[in-house]
């Protein structure tokens, strides 16, 4: 093939724009370690990642127990929502689409509310003093509180056909999940309370270094995997009727979709506390660089793309001088909130064209 | 030529909660193949509900639908996408989609798991858009193009699906009358030089009767098929469309708007712009009669002159107008007063 037909030109320019967004994640992600309320210098950072011998052994200990794991879960969740929130708003077609909206963050607060503050009274102990124990019945939770709502939607998506009624049926969801959890609140200790709404908060910095290598595992394969739907979400991308005129069975794909960017959300949910604004922001910011409708490249820069920004997060809510890191979801929200916007503002802008 | 589609006693309609609403009923027609057919019929008569019960969106409600003798009801999905391409009225927003993606989409029931294209299916794509004359946009994104340009890309991406057969719903809804007459232009050229057998619902009667190899007149319980010129001969249109106020006009294959006359005014004169002299006054509910009868006033027109139209009161008083707007102003206004005066006499002796 000629590589010089502009039939590849969009593919080829987005392509520089994926390499230049590679390099800006590596780099995000050195940055990660070097700063902090401590700044470690750049070849103390460059040993430690080769595997060298480390001349400063309490700067080594700050890598290695906190920066990072911190910055590998970043990683790992930042891609994961950016490729989740791309699935969900092709699917629904609707560019506020996000995991967040579909209730599955809800149902894993669901569960991590249940075990923090309604199991520690039953068995009369504070689930926040149990250590390990707690830790992993609080992933278990979040785990079987986000699948939990997953089944709900993906049974709704089959008997209610259109995708926006699935969409309102995800807030609704979200929202008697929210106050089931206010009741929850309302009868339990007080530092079961407090418990709770530090893992509200949502943080990078819970997971040790061999766990969070688990976690960056298990996040990559279904990332990976997700790149063989490309196909469908481009029919999808065209309307159902033309999906289905083109040969797509929509149940089945819609529904394969829905469970991929169920498993991708709960996962970093679990693991991580709910996570705001990434996954509504990033495939916007996707889109922008792909310049393509193609889903393998939106996919695959939606992936890059979160990764970086959740790097890019991280590294604001630890920035020098600040004693304590700040709550993640603060700053997300303030990065992504912009990007939200801004596709509010110029629909608006494409809407005033069209009349 | 063979037939591509055929309806048996077919019932179309919806099934909601069990419930079946029926739209039309028993309906029989066949599609010819490398023909161009439209489907018309007044809104609410089941032309869409036909179109999608045709692509396979509903199932028939009784009743054989056969394409290539095959039941329809029985072909998968995959085969069905070999077999009919559409083009649907609802826009398509595909983020950052080219026109050269848009139409490779229609490449899609070919390609395999990732939907990469050959260079075979690189070069149908190009053809496609090349036969429906886009070519010179074809990097341009979607929400750069017009409506017209729109609709041609999507055509395009119906060709590229390679089918012997495109449903078209409505095609040129939406688009101003140039563009409409491109688009049924466009799908001319593809029925008579690709020997594609086109099907298309639509509202534009002048241009489905000049342009459709075969009409299908949809009524709630038949259709009545043929060639323009042999529905016109059975008066087809007239019952299909004759409500209050419209009359088809079998001559100038045309809607005529009919009007209530209140008054009559005579005229003497002839020509093209007695014609638009009567039409202009047929508006105002005036009539135009030939022919000077008693009355007091009347128009004379004066092929020849710079202000041909003259108003005369009597065979001494004549004012003359330039325009066809002043002349009707002024009659109006003289009208007014005598029926005013008229209204006043009334109302005395009915007291």
């Amino acid at each position: 093939m000629n590589e010089n037909k502009p039939d590849n030109l969009p593919i080829r320019m987005s392509g520089t724009f994926s390499m230049l967004a590679i390099l800006l994640v590596s780099v995000l992600f050195v940055f990660n370690l070097m700063f902090g309320s401590v700044s470690i210098p750049l070849e103390a950072v460059w040993q430690l990642l080769t595997g060298g011998d480390t001349d400063n052994v309490v700067w080594h200990n700050i890598m290695l127990q906190s920066r990072l794991p911190q910055a590998m879960v970043a990683l790992g969740a930042g891609m994961a929502l950016g490729i989740a929130g791309l699935l969900m708003q092709t699917l629904f077609r609707n560019p506020l689409a996000g995991p967040s909206v579909l209730g599955i963050s809800s149902g894993a607060s669901l569960g991590v509310a249940f075990v923090i503050l309604v199991a520690g009274q039953l068995f009369g102990i504070s689930f926040s003093q149990l250590g390990l124990f707690g830790d992993v019945s609080l992933l278990f939770a979040a785990l079987a509180g986000s699948l939990g709502i997953l089944l709900i939607i993906l049974l709704v998506s089959q008997k209610v056909g259109g995708t926006l009624s699935v969409l309102i049926m995800g807030v609704m969801i979200g929202y008697l999940s929210n106050s089931l959890v206010g009741i929850m609140k309302y009868y339990s200790l007080e530092e079961d309370v407090h418990t709770y709404v530090i893992w509200g908060l949502g943080s990078f910095s819970r997971l040790p270094l061999e766990r969070a290598q688990l976690f960056l595992m298990l996040i990559i394969i279904p990332s990976l995997g997700c790149l063989f739907l490309s196909k469908w979400l481009n029919l999808l991308s065209l309307g159902d009727n033309y999906a289905k005129n083109l040969g797509l069975r929509i149940k089945r794909s819609r529904m394969i979709i829905i469970m991929m960017s169920g498993l991708l959300t709960a996962l970093v949910t679990a693991f991580c506390g709910p996570i705001v604004f990434i996954g509504m922001a990033v495939p916007h910011l996707a889109k922008i660089i792909s310049r393509t409708s193609n889903h393998f490249v939106l996919i695959l820069n939606a992936g890059i793309l979160g990764a970086a920004t959740a790097l890019f997060c991280n590294l604001i809510a630890r920035l020098p001088g600040i004693d304590t890191a700040l709550p993640i979801n603060s700053v997300t929200a303030f990065v992504g909130a912009p990007v939200v916007i801004s596709v509010i503002w110029n629909r608006r802008k494409e809407q005033l064209g069209d009349s | 030529m063979g037939k591509i589609l055929e309806l048996e006693n077919l019932n179309i309609g919806y099934t909601q909660a069990g419930h079946r609403k029926e739209v039309a009923s028993d309906l029989c027609a066949s599609l010819m193949k490398g023909e161009m057919t439209c489907l018309l019929g007044a809104n609410g008569k089941g032309k869409s509900t036909l179109m999608k019960t045709i692509c396979g969106f509903l199932k028939p409600l009784n009743g054989s639908l056969q394409f290539n003798g095959r039941d329809i009801t029985r072909m998968t999905e995959r085969e069905m996408a070999k077999e009919i391409a559409i083009v649907l009225t609802e826009k398509i927003s595909t983020p950052n989609a080219t026109v050269f993606e848009l139409v490779a989409y229609g490449r899609s029931p070919f390609t395999g798991f990732l939907g990469r294209l050959s260079a075979k299916d690189k070069q149908i794509v190009d053809e496609a858009i090349f036969a429906c004359g886009i070519q010179h946009k074809k990097y341009s994104p979607l929400a750069a193009l017009s409506d017209g340009e729109r609709q041609k890309a999507t055509i395009a991406k119906a060709l590229a699906q390679d089918t012997p057969l495109i449903l078209l719903d409505e095609p040129t809804a939406f688009l101003d009358l140039p563009a409409r007459v491109e688009i049924m232009q466009l799908l001319r050229k593809l029925a008579s030089e690709k020997g594609k057998s086109i099907l298309m619902s639509t509202h534009d009667l002048d241009l489905a009767l000049q342009m459709s190899d075969r009409l299908w007149l949809l009524h709630h319980d038949q259709i009545v098929a043929g060639s323009p010129e042999d529905l016109t001969l059975i008066n087809a249109f007239q019952s299909m469309f004759n409500k209050g106020g419209v009359e088809f006009d079998n001559k100038t294959g045309m809607f005529k708007v009919l009007y209530n006359h209140e008054s009559l005014l005579p005229v003497h004169g002839h020509g093209f712009e007695y014609v638009l002299l009567r039409r202009a006054f047929a508006r105002k509910g005036i009539k135009l009669i030939q022919g000077k009868q008693n009355e007091a006033v009347w128009i004379n027109i004066m092929n020849n002159s710079t202000r041909p139209y003259v108003l005369m009161n009597g065979e001494d008083v004549s004012e003359d107008f330039a325009s066809i707007e002043e002349t009707v102003k002024r009659v109006i206004q003289q009208l007014s007063q005598t029926s005013s005066v008229k209204f006043e006499v009334n109302e005395i002796t009915s007291n």
